[in-house]
């Protein structure tokens, strides 16, 4: 009996950090193996996809990269599989951040771009405007004037002439706006730019706030929904450009199951402790 | 095709290494991971100043005001150094009117756009339709597409009462409430699924770096190639 | 000094509170201009902000460098990084050059029957024609810069060879020429060696009539040239120099299909169909004066498969190198890493912490847990895995009700759509109902805190 209770105890009081290496296992092994599964496609994910794909050549899609490195393993993979579609299909790609940290992540997304379609170029195919200050202002701003809110891009380069942005004086001329956001930033976008300039918006998100936003996709203020690395796994399969987001949902699963078997045995010997008093 | 520089694949190596730094961290806090806490901290404040004077001060001040001669925005330049002032103790007062500006302005803005996109929107889908179309009435798919709608209805109510602490939660008002706390615990149990999910994909983020990106950073000074 | 230091601010947070509230339902030009420029106003303001949290980093290390307290070597490293960073990013600039494209030797190569029978494959019916594991990547890659190229490009079409290698080599000649004038390119056809120099007219006069090609405007036949390397040198500095006339000796000065093209650097590709050593010494000489650099311009080379290795080993992809500025190569290889990282450890605490303190004391509590398994189940492919039934011989995944997805991920979904969906709308509700009492209290002033500092 004090044998069963002593190592019971020793697991109840397990140090963490043979649950970190654990976890660290879990996670490298998939890896390591290298193998794929396919994804389940959602609905929410689906309908931006397909909002994307219906959309004629040359038409302006504003990305928005409302994120810093400390969210880029979720929402930089959704950033390349979106990206990817839009020049795959010839459309005009615009971005911005409303986090500073995040401005030259766009720099960096646009050149791993131009390194994969030839040609693009900057001004003319795509903009990155980099960080703008002010937060819901911006959206506000750029729902007015679009070049008086954004007068040069991440450079410094003016953006007055800027062949990309031909026909586009504000947002309610943009096809479509996408906001990946890690914080609340798709609030803002549906407050501030849906309700006053009426475009069409989607959203990517972080896992952590995805279940705040499934209210807005009842309503039809968003019309699609990407949800974490998982939402990216599923962009990245319907544009067939598969990369880190497909690539890392074995160990996603693995990790998952992980921290299941651990809740788990840890009610259980919860339920037999308090069985014994 | 992607080639990688040498400077790239020394990089790569660099922030392998710093990855690590900062994951020496789980097994008690050291010398490594102070170093790299203060790098980023120095970098980062490198970063900022460039972003400020490239997307915030050239775009906004300076190129309207002194390219296009829109002389007027020297007030809110005004407004921002007065802003800066809160740290020199003496005349810290001085920053209260421009935050007011910014503060009477934001609060203005919000009051519209969050009564129209977060209350009646929301409000205006939770009860305009409370059975299913275009689906065959009494079908199955028509049950449980109309039973879902009434639970949405259902859920709203409920966690609205629960959160009205005005009047006492007894009766009717105590019974909802209580059935709004099983909504919220639904919703917040997937909230922490899907949380447990995101600290997960951040991590594998890392290590997909480390062993995809790094080894092709050794082949490539090595001089194998990737 | 009251009326400054108070009374001010609250008038001003009343007045742009009323004003900014009042323009949205005001719907006129005037009202617009007015947001628009309190837009621009309040932006350039918080753009100041932004120094305060600068200066309080910088501020913060500065003193603990000042007063040497233990762990002050730490804050030399926060000024060095800053420095480094600031510097780079004013000196060098913040932003990347345009990737420089590197061609190789030769970008696409056929060598022997099998290789011509799979690029006829190719040019009919298209890549799908042909299995990928069969595919031979040199010649998908010459099917491809080919098919690459736009209408009113211009290759310059080199037929190399003699009787011995007709049957080899000319059926794909058509083949590469059918192809050129279906893209609607200019071709320049040219024979090294005399012996091809049939071929060449016989396949141009074969070709050019099924597309409605115009001789002098579409393509033109240059004839046989002697001089081997000599004439691709001499192409390389003026094209009219070095083929004056065509093969039947009309000047070919003045040619439509020559409009714009001074030298062979202004041509898109060489399109090589070459039979035996004869031709051996240009191209020798074109790979060891590295041609393609020379005229930027790489070849597309079709041979018989006995010279395939002499060849190969100049055969290359074309690809492109991206440099990074120093500013960018410390944000990507210092300060990425970094924030990712420190944001990924993370994962072992939520998972400590689920193991450690996550214990279902109550019916609630047993609610949400189940909930939040049953979400992470759901969401990954394992999840679907899970739920099966045994039919026929093998596990059947059991389908949702809407018939596309498995259970668990449709289930999932379910809940994320309706009951989660609900609370989270009710909380929308609650949060959107307080944030519009604290704006009014802002507003009429009952609210001062934001001010800071007494009063």
């Amino acid at each position: 009996m004090d044998e069963r209770t002593s190592w019971m105890r020793w697991l109840t009081d397990l140090d963490r950090r043979y649950i970190f290496v654990l976890v660290a296992l879990a996670v490298i092994i998939p890896i390591v193996l290298k193998k794929v599964l396919p994804v389940n496609i959602s609905p929410s994910v689906k309908s931006s996809y397909d909002f994307v794909n219906q959309l004629p050549e040359g038409s302006a899609v504003m990305i928005v990269l409302d994120y810093d490195p400390a969210s880029e393993a979720e929402l930089y993979p959704m950033t390349l599989a979106l990206y990817r579609h839009c020049f795959d299909r010839k459309l005009r790609v615009l971005s911005y951040t409303m986090w500073p940290n995040g401005a030259a992540l766009i720099e960096t997304a646009f050149d791993k771009m131009r390194l994969e379609y030839e040609g693009i170029q900057s001004g003319i195919n795509y903009v990155n405007y980099g960080y703008q200050v002010g937060g819901a202002l911006s959206i506000i701003a750029a729902g007015q004037d679009i070049r008086t809110a954004f007068p040069t891009d991440y450079r410094g380069n003016s953006t007055g002439i800027m062949p990309v942005l031909e026909g586009i004086n504000s947002l309610a001329d943009i096809d479509y706006v996408i906001d990946l956001a890690a914080g609340s930033t798709i609030d803002w976008w549906v407050a501030y730019g849906v309700q006053r300039y009426h475009f069409t918006l989607g959203a990517g998100c972080t896992a952590v706030s995805a279940t705040q936003y499934y209210p807005y996709l009842n309503t039809g203020q968003i019309n699609g929904l990407i949800g974490g690395l998982k939402g990216a796994a599923e962009y990245e399969q319907l544009a067939g450009h598969p990369d880190r987001g497909l690539a890392g949902m074995t160990a996603q699963s693995s990790v998952h199951a992980v921290v299941i078997v651990l809740v788990v045995l840890a009610n259980i010997f919860y339920f037999i402790s308090r069985r014994k008093r | 095709m992607e080639i990688i520089t040498t400077a790239q694949a020394i990089g790569m190596i660099i922030a392998g290494a710093l990855t690590l730094m900062m994951y020496s961290f789980l097994y008690r806090d050291n010398v490594f991971y102070k170093f790299g806490e203060h790098l980023y901290v120095g970098v980062s404040v490198g970063y900022l100043v460039n972003i400020e004077w490239w997307n915030v001060l050239y775009p906004q001040f300076v190129v309207p005001f002194y390219y296009q001669q829109n002389y007027i925005l020297i007030f809110p330049a005004l407004l921002g150094v007065m802003m800066l002032m809160r740290f020199i103790r003496q005349i810290a007062w001085m920053s209260r009117t421009p935050m007011a500006f910014v503060i009477g302005i934001g609060s203005g803005l919000a009051i519209p756009a969050v009564l129209n996109a977060n209350i009646l929107e929301q409000l205006y889908s939770t009860v305009i339709q409370l059975w299913i179309t275009p689906v065959e009435p009494s079908t199955f798919l028509w049950w449980w597409g109309t039973l879902g709608l009434w639970i949405v209805f259902l859920g709203v109510l409920s966690v609205l009462f629960y959160f009205y602490f005005s009047i006492e939660h007894k009766g009717i008002v105590g019974k909802l409430g209580t059935v709004g706390i099983w909504f919220i615990m639904i919703s917040f149990g997937a909230s922490f699924g899907y949380t447990v999910m995101a600290r997960v994909s951040l991590l594998i983020g890392r290590v997909q770096f480390l062993i995809y990106k790094v080894p092709d950073a050794f082949k490539t000074l090595v001089g194998l190639g990737t | 000094m009251q009326l400054l230091r108070k009374h001010l601010p609250i008038a001003v947070a009343f007045i742009m509170g009323v004003l900014l509230f009042f323009q949205f339902y005001i719907p006129t030009r005037a009202s617009s201009t007015f947001l628009e420029n309190v837009t621009q106003w309040d932006r350039i303001i918080a753009g100041f902000a932004l120094l305060l949290g600068i200066y309080s980093l910088l501020n913060h290390h500065f003193h603990k460098l000042r007063r040497r307290v233990p762990g002050w070597g730490f804050s030399v490293i926060v000024y060095a990084g800053f420095f480094a960073m600031m510097l780079a990013g004013f000196i060098w600039g913040i932003r990347n050059d345009p990737p420089i494209s590197f061609t190789p030797l030769i970008s696409g190569l056929v060598a022997g029957a099998d290789d011509a029978v799979q690029y006829e494959q190719f040019v009919t019916s298209g890549l799908e024609a042909v299995p990928p594991e069969e595919v031979s990547p040199t010649v998908q890659s010459l099917y491809e810069v080919i098919e690459g190229l736009v209408p009113n490009d211009a290759v310059l079409f080199v037929v190399d060879y003699g009787q011995t290698d007709e049957a080899d080599l000319y059926p794909i000649t058509l083949v590469l020429l059918r192809q050129c004038f279906r893209k609607e390119l200019r071709v320049l056809g040219v024979s090294l060696v005399e012996e091809g120099e049939p071929f060449l007219e016989q396949a141009l006069s074969t070709v050019a009539p099924e597309f409605d090609a115009q001789y002098g405007a579409d393509y033109v036949n240059l004839g046989f040239k002697e001089g081997n390397e000599q004439v691709i040198v001499s192409a390389g500095r003026s094209l009219t120099d070095a083929f004056p006339t065509d093969f039947e000796g009309t000047p070919t000065s003045g040619m439509t299909v020559l409009e714009d093209l001074e030298s062979l650097r202004d041509l898109n590709y060489l399109i090589e169909v070459a039979g035996g050593t004869e031709i051996d010494p240009w191209i020798n000489w074109w790979i060891t004066n590295d041609g393609s650099a020379m005229y930027r311009i790489s070849i597309g080379l079709t041979t018989l498969a006995d010279l395939d290795p002499a060849y190969r080993p100049s055969y290359g992809e074309p690809y492109q190198v991206q440099e990074s500025k120093p500013f960018m190569w410390m944000y990507d290889n210092l300060f990425v890493p970094m924030q990712a990282t420190m944001f990924s450890i993370l994962a072992f605490y939520i998972a400590s912490a689920a193991y450690r303190a996550f214990r279902a004391r109550t019916k609630e509590a047993t609610v949400l847990l189940i909930t939040a398994i049953l979400v992470m189940l759901g969401r990954v492919p394992l999840g679907t895995l899970l739920i099966r039934y045994w039919s026929d011989g093998h596990w059947v995944p059991v389908m949702g009700l809407s018939g596309d997805q498995e259970f668990l991920s449709w289930f999932t979904e379910w809940i994320l759509n309706v009951p989660s969906m609900a609370a989270q709308r009710g909380i929308m509700i609650g949060i959107g109902l307080g944030m519009i009492s604290t704006a009014l209290r802002i507003i009429f002033g009952i609210e001062r805190t934001y001010m800071g500092g007494g009063d």
